[in-house]
């Protein structure tokens, strides 16, 4: 597939660089930095600025990108947006919005083929979980034993299986906002004890249960295309981030150092991003005490600044020079 | 589990050697920590060994040195226990920067075309992209002129900067005052009030990790500046790898003096042209412009035999043999040899220097 739309795009000149962020993103500003240095011309778009699009779809499909055809695009945060700033104060937005999604999509897709794309919104709205551990799985990779069920009898079942269980949300955080005053969000990673469960009616609406993996240290990467970078954070010896260092302690931070990963690890990690298609993000491992290293999850659009300083890869400026 | 495993220290703690004693620079918690010479060989030697390795080296007859020496270390979470230690790489210590000037120093006196003067060095500033820069305010300027200054600078958005100011302190500059013109003014980092009644470390809710800075010390002028001191040693990534190959304090800085010269430190005699008839750019293509910026506390004497050599400020302006760019800082206190903090103006040995810099004046 990628060979045969590798004709639509060759112009090189006058390469423009299009990123796709968000107004307070570091990461984005650091790259830019670097951008500047290297002399690339670039534009930025952040989540509130409108984008002019054309797609042309026609006998010649040569076409569908031709507007585009010295530009790269560098999905860092967010999407492209696609209706004037007027549109997106009516109450019509949110139907316009799907309308928009279709076609964003589309076009994310026909740029990966093209090979004109780094990161994508797609991959980042539609990032579903369970589908990435069956991927990981799938590529070799070792996951905690998880349940997804509706019904207290299996999950009675799979709580006996194991030392500790915990619970964490499907697809989105929990973040509902009641009324000005009042907000409810999710505590994330949470143990789920013997009294939650016998709290639970017979059937309750789906939920996303996994096995606890007593960890050594957990592992962050980050990586863009061929290149990763990973770092080892020392989240087991606070109580606070014992069960996920997202729980983060600001007074004392868990140690974070440079990691390399084994290479063993390091080819499945490749097969999963083939198999997912996802091009860049941050992959979250955990590592037991066997040294066995277990798959947690991915954030195609995870934040990257605090691997690069701690552990002083400068990834900002390898970017910048991929791009 | 401890005993099998051979240790590590976690590679962003970082042990120095001085000639008495050592320390270990915690460079993600910015802490340092002094420790004695025998456990910076330890540290140093037998990364990658057991516990029970190193006491059979010592012929186990400091067992119980060692067993206190690593609770200490494993309490501070400098060290770790592992049987892949190939896994942990040690942190690359390269140093880089996108552009070639990352921070610069402003020093204004009034004039009735002050604003436009600044402005000038402003515009050719951020054209190189600097970064991180310092108005130093010497004079005192009324809190309008000050407005008048950040209000000019504001409208400069188009690259992101961040400014230090240092001012006189003056009654109308209080706590409100403050947090409003942080919060207008978001390209300000900090603020520094000299002249204070007090000492005093402020910091304002929302506005992350900007703060002021109150001190009660009188900056008259440039020639206040290159104290080493305990309280300003850094102990981060940044300032440890720069100062492996640069000058703590000089490299990638220029500078505009008072009298519009530009230099690489107000504090230098040399300067490389006047901002009225020169651009920074052409100053920094004169080959003696950079001499400075690659001199490192390695190269310095005494500073080399100093355990605090790489969180240090350093200052190249004022040094105790005026003649000899490698000789220490006039204005340290501190001897590696006796680990001995002394206030340095009263040194008898200093004296010549001190005349030479004409401190009196």
């Amino acid at each position: 597939m990628e060979g045969k739309w590798s004709f639509l795009m060759k112009s090189k000149k006058n390469k423009e660089i299009i990123i796709v962020s968000e107004d307070d993103d570091k990461s984005t500003n650091l790259v830019i930095e670097w951008l500047h240095a290297y002399g690339k011309s670039f534009k930025r778009y952040n989540d509130d600025s409108f984008f002019d699009l054309s797609i042309f779809l026609n006998k010649d499909l040569k076409n569908v990108l031709k507007k585009y055809s010295n530009n790269v695009f560098w999905i860092r945060r967010g999407g492209l947006k696609f209706s004037p700033n007027l549109i997106s104060e009516t109450f019509f937005y949110n139907h316009i919005k799907t309308e928009e999604k279709a076609v964003k999509y589309f076009f994310e897709k026909m740029l990966y083929l093209n090979r004109k794309i780094y990161g994508s919104s797609y991959f980042e709205k539609e990032n579903n979980k369970i589908n990435n551990l069956f991927l990981a799985r799938e590529s070799g990779l070792k996951i905690p034993d998880t349940l997804i069920t509706t019904s207290k009898k299996e999950l009675n079942l799979f709580f006996n299986k194991y030392d500790s269980i915990i619970n964490k949300c499907i697809f989105h955080p929990i973040r509902f906002n009641i009324d000005e005053n009042y907000k409810i969000q999710g505590s994330g990673t949470v143990i789920v004890a013997k009294e939650n469960i016998d709290f639970f009616d017979d059937f309750f609406s789906l939920s996303f249960f996994q096995e606890y993996i007593e960890k050594q240290y957990e592992v962050r990467i980050f990586f863009l295309k061929d290149f990763f970078f990973s770092m080892a954070i020392f989240s087991q010896n606070d109580e606070k981030t014992k069960i996920d260092y997202r729980n983060y302690n600001r007074e004392k931070s868990n140690r974070n150092i440079p990691f390399e990963l084994p290479r063993k690890i390091k080819n499945k990690i490749k097969k999963f991003i083939k198999k997912s298609k996802i091009d860049t993000g941050s992959i979250d491992l955990v590592v037991n005490n066997k040294n066995d290293f277990f798959f947690l999850e991915i954030n195609p659009q995870g934040q990257f600044n605090w691997v690069s300083e701690t552990c002083n890869y400068y990834i900002e400026k390898k970017i910048a020079e991929e791009l | 589990m401890i005993k099998e495993n051979v240790f590590l220290l976690h590679s962003n703690c970082m042990p120095v050697k001085g000639y008495r004693r050592s320390i270990i620079c915690d460079l993600q918690r910015h802490e340092i920590e002094l420790i004695p010479n025998d456990l910076y060989e330890i540290l140093s030697e037998f990364q990658g060994k057991t516990i029970n390795h190193i006491k059979k080296f010592y012929k186990n007859k400091y067992d119980f040195i060692i067993d206190d020496y690593f609770s200490y270390l494993v309490r501070k979470e400098y060290v770790f226990f592992t049987n892949t230690p190939r896994f942990f790489p040690k942190m690359n210590l390269e140093y880089n920067s996108p552009f070639e000037i990352t921070n610069a120093i402003i020093d204004v006196t009034y004039s009735l075309n002050f604003l436009a003067l600044n402005e000038n060095i402003i515009d050719q500033l951020i054209k190189l992209k600097c970064k991180h820069f310092e108005i130093r305010i010497f004079d005192k300027f009324s809190i309008e002129d000050i407005i008048s200054l950040l209000k000019m600078i504001s409208v400069k958005d188009d690259f992101f900067f961040q400014l230090g100011l240092y001012v006189k302190y003056s009654n109308e500059m209080d706590s409100k005052f403050l947090k409003n013109i942080l919060k207008e003014y978001s390209f300000i980092n900090y603020i520094i009030l000299y002249n204070s009644k007090v000492n005093e470390f402020k910091k304002f809710q929302d506005l992350d990790d900007r703060y002021v800075v109150q001190i009660k010390e009188n900056f008259l002028n440039e020639k206040s500046c290159g104290k080493i001191d305990k309280t300003l040693f850094i102990s981060n990534v940044k300032t440890y790898t720069e100062s492996q190959s640069n000058n703590s304090c000089l490299n990638r800085k220029v500078s505009v003096d008072k009298e519009g010269n530009i230099k690489n430190c107000p504090s230098m005699l040399q300067h490389f042209g006047n901002i009225k008839d020169c651009t920074i750019e052409e100053a920094l293509n004169h080959k003696d412009f950079k001499k400075y910026w690659n001199i490192t506390k390695d190269q310095i004497d005494v500073c080399k035999d100093c355990e605090f050599r790489y969180v240090c400020t350093d200052c190249r302006a004022y040094i105790e043999e005026p003649d000899n760019p490698y000789s220490k800082p006039l204005k340290c206190g501190y001897n590696p040899y006796t680990n001995i903090w002394e206030e340095w103006s009263t040194n008898p040995l200093k004296q010549r220097a001190i005349e030479h810099y004409n401190f009196l004046e």
